[in-house]
């Protein structure tokens, strides 16, 4: 057996010496680690249907350089009315489809139409519920018209979920045939989607920016964190993201080049609003005492993540974090005892409680809800850790049904995206059934205010009732975008949505 | 003959109908639904009730059954992640499973057969003894396990081969350059067992008269094991093989996720986690067609290794 | 030597019993041993007196086979291992040297010390008593989802075997059509329909290859029908129910044993690889599968994470199938030496 193996391995060592690189073309292997389901913007939902659709389509404005502010792209310049209702847009003249077709203000109004078409389904479409009308005075400007003022207006028409579809091409296909088609009038044009395999984009030449300086990029969704990081490390991918923490030093110590930027995705222990003992308020601030969260959170995280005290993230308008870590609640076993006693004495809390936290698959959040657990077994409490797969636990969250759970969120830099679909008390994303009138108030008020002084107040104030008063939430941590790539790759940065833009008006990623 | 292969094919009726039910059983046991799979976190009630509405998921349960059912055998199960017809995206996957069920089968039948062989000519030899005990370590490490310890050896620190990924068919330099790796360690269990398998049945047949005769009569010893012996020992062999083959078609599905492998396991898991109902659907009662099949090849096959097997 | 079994068992429940008494775990761990102990020593004793009744000439086939079984020696190096691992799992709480549930923040992921023997996993938990608690896990999982297993194996293949005509038919074709559903799909989606409770996932792990087990036990059970003593009982007019369980079943248990000693180790294998895809034991309990699955995530950082847990997996289905073999052999009257 040992002799056969011997000459496997040199058959294997002399095939490896045949093989040259006979490529002159420039292409890009990009790990991802997750399939998306659509590459139609109106379909997408998730980061890595965004991420690859950025690629091959283009938005009215642009957040992909500066995520704070609108930057032109398919619009040349725009305006807004006084009373914040009317969006008035002026479009390039010089802008081409993949397939040939000029970009015109129908395109624009075919989009945003199939976007709020309720057949459509399309999951960004709440974020175009204020649109009253949308008119093409001519081939190169459209104006919108909202029922009120809606300050993340600009953002939404910025989203990767809103990039902008040939009218002709699309109608002709259909919603779903297009996703597995799409054409835009971005960087890349779509080759090819292999499921499970590959997807492979090409450049478009005609790019209204510059011409992409890569010839071919090729996304292959990778399941594994620990493949990735073979992957990477043995060349096979020039560039990839989400490994494990425990990965990313040894990649930087390999001699690839590690670049890593506060990102955009939240990690969270949330309570259960409406049972018992949850719904006490005691419950929920001894399970904070109880769990060293100072000492936990580096050691699942490491350099992949910074603690988190708020909802909003750092940087974004109504942070307010020295305000919410001075009122976070310290280690404390003795509190947490004393807490847990008084809960069982007035019949709150069983003598021997049992209870269940749910966390999606991934290895972080269980190892937040196995701490928990962990900790929770010194009171007596018996905790099980629960981790459905995605579409079992998604529903049960959403009814209501989990006691306490450990999960995630992620979005665009604006105060209104981290904080209203939660807090409200008929959103489905309310997975604590938290309802909190000056909370709700709070929040609906941030919504429709312009002023950012005034928008920052009303989001300190939401954020202070429910998670430093109520705690109705743990904030855990927020992680960064972590990118691993080889030293062959130029110009590529990393963004804090986790985004793969390779040609912006700042960009154009190169491989020496 | 062919009234055997008639009447075992006709059995395929009674299986397709036992395994929908219970396939469709199970799916709709499970909770959560296509529709918030498909539309994710952010999708509203209202989304999720018309994509309910349009994959038709509104439906009583016998109905929705005897769609799926009548679909399937119309060719027109039309999956909903994928977009697609269920059909052609099996068969899409099919060469990438195919491929690399067969190389791993080559290597193991390559390495195990003579290995076994000989095992049973030198019993209880230091050979014997250091084949068994590879075999034995083959059975007994967890398949994702050899996975990765492959990639970390072949890829990461000698940069031999690449880590993952299908590389195109198994005939080009590329295609196999990928496919070892995944082939190797999907090898192991069949290596294992097939060498004990060899052994054990080459042990049964050599103790017995026939052989001893053709030695006394002077037929060389390789002679007499190879075509006296060996020839008779492979029905347990073929049968093993054929069940094990038979399962690699779904069962590498752990291999194919540590080897990013776009295999047609991958796809019927992943369908699972998505809940893409009607491609669970056809991918199960695929397998299920190509299990009934494989084996009746097997069967069929033993008519010519033993020509005393009669099929009535 | 059973009873220096016995001795060693005694000299074990006088040393513990100190620490018997200090939780629910321990008190459980205490009473089983002690059951275990007890039932031991009157098997002791009944087979003592069954000596002595008898003369030494005549040997019952069971004596034979142990012998033979004595003879060979990876098999008995196997029942040892097996064993011993019995003992692990029994007494796991007074063998464990720190509880397996604390994290150490301060001693995160570290390689073999004086305070953790083998080393601490990426949240300072012992890997020592993470592994001891595991193999406890695994020996239960495992030993409960075989026993199930063969009860459903051995009884559709009896009813198969000794009906025969149709109830044969429709049993081995319902059991090969189940069959041909592949087994991993299966245990995903009903892990997925089912929920991912310890149990369910002895239940799913011990659906699997009921035919095997039921196409040997049928096979035996025919042959049985036709001996003469089956035929003698029923024609004394004795309902088929009790000669299934008097006269047919005892004669099957042979193979029974043997096919489930070799199909724990399988069993094992299965869980591990149901926890690489996130379906196995939940955290934070040990198991050998998922402290697999976490260690090889840390194969570069801390090797001995990977290498414990793969290690006992290792030895435990090594151990049982070598056992397994060692049993088949001794059973199997062809093969004699």
């Amino acid at each position: 057996m040992k002799k056969i193996f011997a000459v496997l391995a040199t058959m294997l060592l002399v095939t490896s010496l045949f093989v040259g690189n006979a490529a002159a073309e420039k292409v890009l292997k990009v790990g991802i680690s997750k399939e998306p389901a659509n590459l139609n913007p109106v379909l997408i939902h998730g980061v890595y249907g965004e991420s690859i659709a950025g690629n091959i389509f283009d938005t009215l404005v642009s957040f992909k350089e500066s995520a704070k502010e609108a930057a032109p792209l398919l619009a040349k310049s725009w305006t807004i009315s006084a009373d914040g209702k009317v969006y008035t847009f002026k479009l390039r003249n010089d802008v081409k489809f993949h397939n040939g077709d000029a970009f015109t203000s129908a395109d624009v109004k075919y989009t945003l139409d199939e976007i709020m078409n309720e057949k459509n389904a399309s999951p960004s479409a709440q974020f175009f519920k204020p649109i009253q009308k949308i008119e093409t005075p001519d081939a190169q400007t459209i104006v919108i018209t909202l029922d009120a003022p809606y300050a993340p207006f600009l953002l939404a028409l910025g989203s990767q979920t809103c990039g902008i579809l040939p009218s002709r091409a699309a109608a002709a296909v259909g919603m779903e045939k297009f996703s597995r088609s799409p054409i835009g009038t971005g960087p890349f044009k779509f080759v090819e989607w292999a499921p499970d395999d590959k997807i492979v984009l090409e450049k478009n030449k005609d790019y209204f920016i510059a011409e992409p300086k890569l010839d071919k990029v090729v996304f292959r969704p990778i399941p594994k964190p620990e493949t990735m990081a073979a992957e990477l490390l043995s060349g096979g991918l020039d560039l990839g993201g989400e490994l494990l923490p425990q990965d990313i030093d040894r990649m930087k110590k390999e001699g690839l080049v590690v670049k890593s930027v506060p990102g955009l995705t939240s990690r969270y222990l949330g309570f259960n609003a409406k049972r018992k003992p949850f719904s006490d308020l005691r419950f929920r601030k001894a399970v904070y005492h109880a769990v060293p969260f100072d000492q936990a959170i580096p050691g699942i995280f490491r350099e992949a993540g910074d603690r988190a005290y708020s909802w909003i993230p750092v940087g974004v308008l109504g942070d307010d974090v020295d305000y919410m870590k001075s009122r976070t609640l310290p280690f404390d076993m003795a509190k947490a005892k004393a807490l847990f006693d008084e809960l069982k004495k007035d019949g709150v809390m069983p003598e021997k409680f049992e209870f269940t936290i749910y966390s999606p698959q991934d290895p972080q959040r269980k190892k937040i809800a196995t701490v928990v657990s962990t900790q929770l077994r010194q009171f007596g409490i018996t905790v099980k850790v629960e981790t459905p797969e995605w579409a079992t636990l998604f529903p049960m969250l959403k009814q209501g049904q989990c006691d306490m759970y450990a999960m995630g969120w992620g979005s665009v830099p604006d105060p209104d995206r981290w904080t209203y679909k939660i807090f409200i008390p008929d959103s489905n994303m309310n997975f604590s059934q938290y309802d909190e009138p000056i909370v709700t108030e709070a929040l609906k008020q941030g919504r429709s205010a312009s002023d950012p002084v005034k928008r920052s107040e009303y989001y300190k104030t939401a954020m202070r009732k429910a998670l430093v008063e109520d705690f109705i939430h743990i904030p855990v941590a927020f992680l960064n975008t972590t990118n691993v790539m080889s030293k062959k790759v130029v110009g590529f940065e990393p963004s804090p949505e986790k985004y793969v833009h390779l040609v912006t008006a700042k960009r154009n990623v190169d491989l020496k | 003959m062919l009234n055997y292969a008639i009447r075992r094919l006709l059995l395929l009726i009674p299986l397709l109908i036992f395994v929908s039910l219970f396939v469709f059983a199970i799916l709709k046991l499970t909770p959560g639904d296509p529709a918030t799979a498909l539309l994710g976190d952010q999708a509203t009630e209202e989304a999720i009730a018309l994509a309910r509405a349009k994959y038709a998921l509104d439906e009583p349960l016998p109905v929705q059954y005897v769609h799926m059912m009548a679909n399937f055998f119309n060719g027109d199960l039309q999956s909903i992640f994928h977009k697609d017809n269920v059909l052609s995206v099996v068969l899409h996957r099919l060469p990438a499973t195919l491929e690399l069920g067969l190389l791993s089968l080559l290597i193991a039948v390559i390495v195990s057969i003579p290995v076994g062989i000989i095992s049973a000519v030198k019993r209880n030899s230091f050979f014997d003894y250091a084949s068994m005990s590879m075999a034995m370590f083959g059975v007994s490490i967890p398949v994702f396990f050899t996975g990765i310890l492959l990639i970390y050896l072949f890829a990461v620190i000698l940069k031999w081969l690449p880590a993952s990924g299908y590389g195109g068919h198994f005939w080009t330099i590329e295609g196999l350059r990928h496919m070892i790796l995944p082939a190797l360690s999907l090898s192991f269990v069949l290596m294992a067992s097939t060498t004990r398998l060899t052994r054990s049945a080459m042990l049964e047949v050599i103790h017995q008269d026939y052989i001893r005769t053709a030695r006394a009569k002077g037929v060389s010893r390789f002679m007499v094991v190879m075509f006296h012996a060996f020839k008779n020992a492979l029905i347990p062999i073929a049968t093993n093989i054929g069940n094990q083959v038979a399962r690699m078609f779904a069962g590498a599905v752990l291999t194919e996720t540590v080897f990013a492998w776009p295999g047609v396991g991958r796809l019927a898991v992943n369908a699972i986690f998505r809940r893409d109902e009607p491609l669970v659907f056809g991918c199960v009662l695929l397998m299920a067609v190509v299990y009934v099949v494989i084996n009746l090849l097997v069967d069929l096959l033993y008519g010519f290794l033993n020509p005393q097997i009669s099929y009535d | 030597m059973l009873r220096f079994v016995l001795i060693f068992n005694v000299v074990l429940l006088l040393w513990f019993v100190g620490e018997a008494k200090t939780n629910t775990d321990t008190i459980v761990s205490y009473g089983i041993f002690l059951l275990l102990t007890v039932l031991l020593g009157v098997m002791q004793l009944v087979m003592s007196r069954r000596r002595k009744q008898r003369e030494d000439d005549i040997r019952t086939a069971w004596d034979l086979m142990w012998r033979k079984l004595r003879r060979n020696k990876s098999a008995m190096a196997g029942m040892w291992v097996v064993t011993a691992l019995c003992y692990v799992a029994i007494l796991a709480p007074f063998l464990v040297p720190v509880d397996p549930y604390n994290m150490d923040w301060g001693a995160m992921s570290l390689g073999p010390t004086a305070g953790h023997w083998l080393g601490t996993d990426e949240m300072g938990r012992d890997t020592l008593a993470r592994t001891i608690y595991a193999t406890r896990v695994a020996m239960g999982i495992g030993l409960l989802a075989v026993v199930l297993n063969s009860l459903l194996g051995t009884s559709l293949g009896l009813l198969a075997g000794y009906y025969g005509g149709k109830t044969d038919n429709i049993i081995m074709r319902l059991l090969e059509f189940w069959n041909s559903i592949p087994f991993i799909l299966l245990a995903i989606a009903l892990m997925a329909a089912l929920g991912s409770g310890l149990f369910n996932l002895v239940l799913v792990v011990s659906l699997t290859g009921i035919l095997e087990f039921a196409r040997i036990i049928r096979g035996d059970s025919q042959l049985l029908k036709k001996a003469d003593y089956v035929n003698a009982a029923r024609v004394m007019g004795i309902p088929n129910r009790q000669i299934l369980r008097r006269h047919i079943l005892p004669n099957c248990l042979a193979p029974i044993i043997v096919m489930a000693t070799l199909r724990i180790g399988e069993t094992i294998l299965t869980i591990a690889g149901l926890s690489f895809l996130g379906l196995g034991v939940q955290p934070p309990m040990p198991s050998l599968g998922s402290m697999l699955a976490n260690g090889q995530q840390f194969l570069y950082e801390n090797i001995y994470m990977s290498i414990v847990p793969g290690s006992v997996i290792l030895l435990i289905v090594l151990a049982f199938n070598l056992f397994g073999d060692g049993l088949r052999d001794a059973l199997d009257s062809r093969i004699t030496q």
